[in-house]
């Protein structure tokens, strides 16, 4: 990385809302890049394509009529990197990451959730270029009996109205929205223009399982483990269930050395064990998926997540 | 942008919250987040009853009817208490002591519309129509546009074969509701009642659109699919024989199967060769020809 680089990625920085301050916080800078985001080559080269040429070939982008910006909507089960992908596109593009939960701006006043959320999108603008990563997206638009209540309808009204502003005067702002649930979303929020990029984030394949063991194994006592053979028997695990199914067998293995008063390291058997006790937590989210995939997908939009259930023989 | 300071959580904002959590169909959360607005106001039934309803969503009945227990003795007039506690017997299929919660509440609140529908519902279960009608008529005239009421009234209505009254009511209800997709299940019921295949199927479809993870919806889909099949749509109980009541039918059957009895054995294995024929196209329409998903438990 050159100097000129360096200096700008000192100047970037992570922006939260807190909820209990209900004012904007920074906290740390984004580090992560696409390398360290394992697999999604697709979604890596179609937000390449989106967001990060259009940055640093903009001429090229122009001829076309293409600017830079725009906005893009992750989905998948719960646990497989979305927020961890969010922070990688700020990394690549030298970006500030503002990210946003949803739930932390609301307020029991009236306007106060609209007024947070302008307050959340004119910090992007003045922070540009900058990654705004909407988390939860789906509370928004998760009940279509909610969004009788006025109330909803405005901060959906407000955030339509924050994203059209964004293509006429905000250039340089990158929204990434993600949601394990898009089915509740609003309609009007996937029209051209807005979220209209549905991305699949699908849970790690066999290869990335191994990447992401061997690095929550790293620096335990963890020599004698069979990382390929426990990524084979950990077929649709999120990162989360990893990182769970590692703590565990960590566990058991602490418990063993407690009882002979040495350090035991971390076995195969601890895993097997493990194992028999726990399945992956994305199974509930592509059975709801499947049904929405199956049932209620007018415009095909869930067919990738047909097409990952066919592959994987999920059943 | 700040407007408050820190400190707890407003308890407009925490009813707030569960509402939304609720409506988001955030179950757990809703029940976190009524958990902690509980251990703010112990003393006021709201959050017990914002714990019974996050219970009620989770299926969990005893701890509704428990957290109504609680609601109850603080304020014993509590009606939002009694409807929980209507709702949660109303799920477990408690009559007796439904009607008596429902009967509690609208004693102290007599407008309110969701007891006499419940009364309604469980009358329309039991097949006494007349009273179901009278109960759905007492929510309507003080909800008089609520389309759930009026889809229940037109499922009402075709039991009690008005098919023309049911079928201006199923209108009205369409014109009031579109959202929600236990509006269409009792239209499309309606819809079947009434013999009119077509429309309950386009009814159940919606249904599903809007609700395709729950299994009874699936199942009312699935079903409407197959009534679609002529070849076995014929052997369903046609409008004809609706008029009659079971014991009738009972006795019609014992009474032909003595007169006609190769032409019953023809007709039950006819009946059997549609009905597993049409099962199956209506398979490969939904899910192409893979095999169908387990069914998962709550």
């Amino acid at each position: 990385m050159d100097d000129d680089k360096e200096q700008r990625r000192k100047n970037l920085k992570v922006i939260q809302f807190d909820k209990n301050a209900e004012d904007l916080v920074e906290s740390e800078k984004p580090t992560v890049t696409f390398d360290d985001v394992g697999g999604l080559e697709e979604i890596k080269k179609k937000i390449r394509m989106n967001f990060i040429l259009p940055l640093k070939q903009p001429e090229l982008f122009a001829a076309y009529g293409r600017k830079a910006g725009g906005s893009l909507l992750l989905y998948g089960p719960p646990g497989c990197g979305k927020t961890f992908l969010a922070r990688a596109v700020a990394g690549e593009i030298d970006a500030s990451f503002l990210h946003l939960e949803l739930q932390a701006i609301l307020s029991m006043y009236t306007g106060g959730s609209e007024h947070n959320l302008h307050g959340i999108f004119e910090k992007a603008r003045a922070e540009a270029p900058c990654v705004l990563f909407i988390d939860e997206l789906d509370a928004l638009g998760g009940s279509r009996h909610g969004m009788r209540q006025h109330h909803d309808r405005m901060l959906v009204n407000q955030l339509l109205l924050e994203l059209d502003g964004l293509e006429s005067f905000n250039e340089n702002v990158f929204i990434i929205g993600a949601t394990n649930t898009p089915w509740y979303l609003d309609s009007a929020l996937r029209r051209p223009g807005r979220f209209n990029n549905l991305l699949f984030v699908t849970p790690p394949e066999e290869e990335e399982r191994d990447t992401i063991l061997k690095l929550k194994l790293a620096g335990k006592p963890a020599d004698g483990v069979s990382v390929r053979k426990l990524a084979e028997s950990t077929p649709l695990f999120s990162g989360a269930d990893l990182e769970q199914l590692v703590r565990d067998a960590t566990e058991l293995a602490l418990e063993r050395a407690m009882e002979t008063g040495e350090i035991q390291p971390l076995a195969d058997t601890d895993f097997r064990r493990v194992l028999k006790s726990r399945q992956a937590s994305t199974l509930d989210w592509f059975a709801t998926a499947r049904n929405y995939a199956t049932f209620s997908d007018t415009n095909g939009e869930y067919a990738q997540v047909l097409e990952f259930i066919k592959k994987h023989k999920i059943r | 942008m700040s407007e408050q300071t820190n400190g707890p959580v407003p308890p407009g904002l925490r009813a707030e919250r569960f509402e939304r959590l609720i409506g988001w169909g955030r179950y757990k959360e809703a029940l976190a987040e009524a958990g902690d607005w509980l251990r703010e106001e112990p003393e006021t039934p709201e959050p017990y009853n914002a714990l019974a309803l996050a219970y009620i969503h989770t299926e969990e009945y005893d701890r509704a009817v428990t957290c109504t227990d609680q609601a109850l003795r603080l304020n014993p007039d509590d009606e939002d208490g009694w409807l929980m506690r209507a709702v949660a017997y109303y799920s477990v299929q408690d009559w007796p002591k439904m009607q008596e919660a429902a009967q509690e509440g609208l004693r102290i609140n007599p407008y309110r519309a969701h007891l006499y529908y419940l009364l309604a519902n469980m009358h329309n279960k039991h097949g006494k129509f007349e009273q179901a009608h009278q109960n759905i008529g007492q929510a309507l005239e003080i909800d008089t546009q609520n389309g759930l009421y009026l889809a229940l009234y037109s499922y009402i209505l075709a039991n009690l074969r008005r098919f023309d009254d049911s079928r201006a009511a199923a209108e009205t209800a369409l014109r009031n509701d579109v959202e929600r997709p236990q509006t269409f299940l009792y239209l499309g019921w309606a819809a079947d009642r009434r013999g009119d295949a077509k429309t309950a199927k386009t009814m159940m479809e919606q249904a599903i659109r809007l609700n395709p993870d729950d299994e009874q919806t699936r199942t009312e889909y699935m079903e409407a699919l197959q009534k679609n099949y002529w070849f076995y749509r014929i052997f369903t109980l046609p409008v004809f024989f609706r008029r009659f009541k079971p014991w009738q039918l009972v006795l019609t059957w014992i009474i032909a199967s003595i007169l006609f009895r190769p032409l019953i054995i023809l007709l039950v294995i006819l009946y059997m060769l549609s009905f597993m024929l049409s099962k199956a196209f209506v398979h490969v329409q939904v899910y192409g020809w893979r095999r169908a998903p387990k069914r998962r438990g709550k």
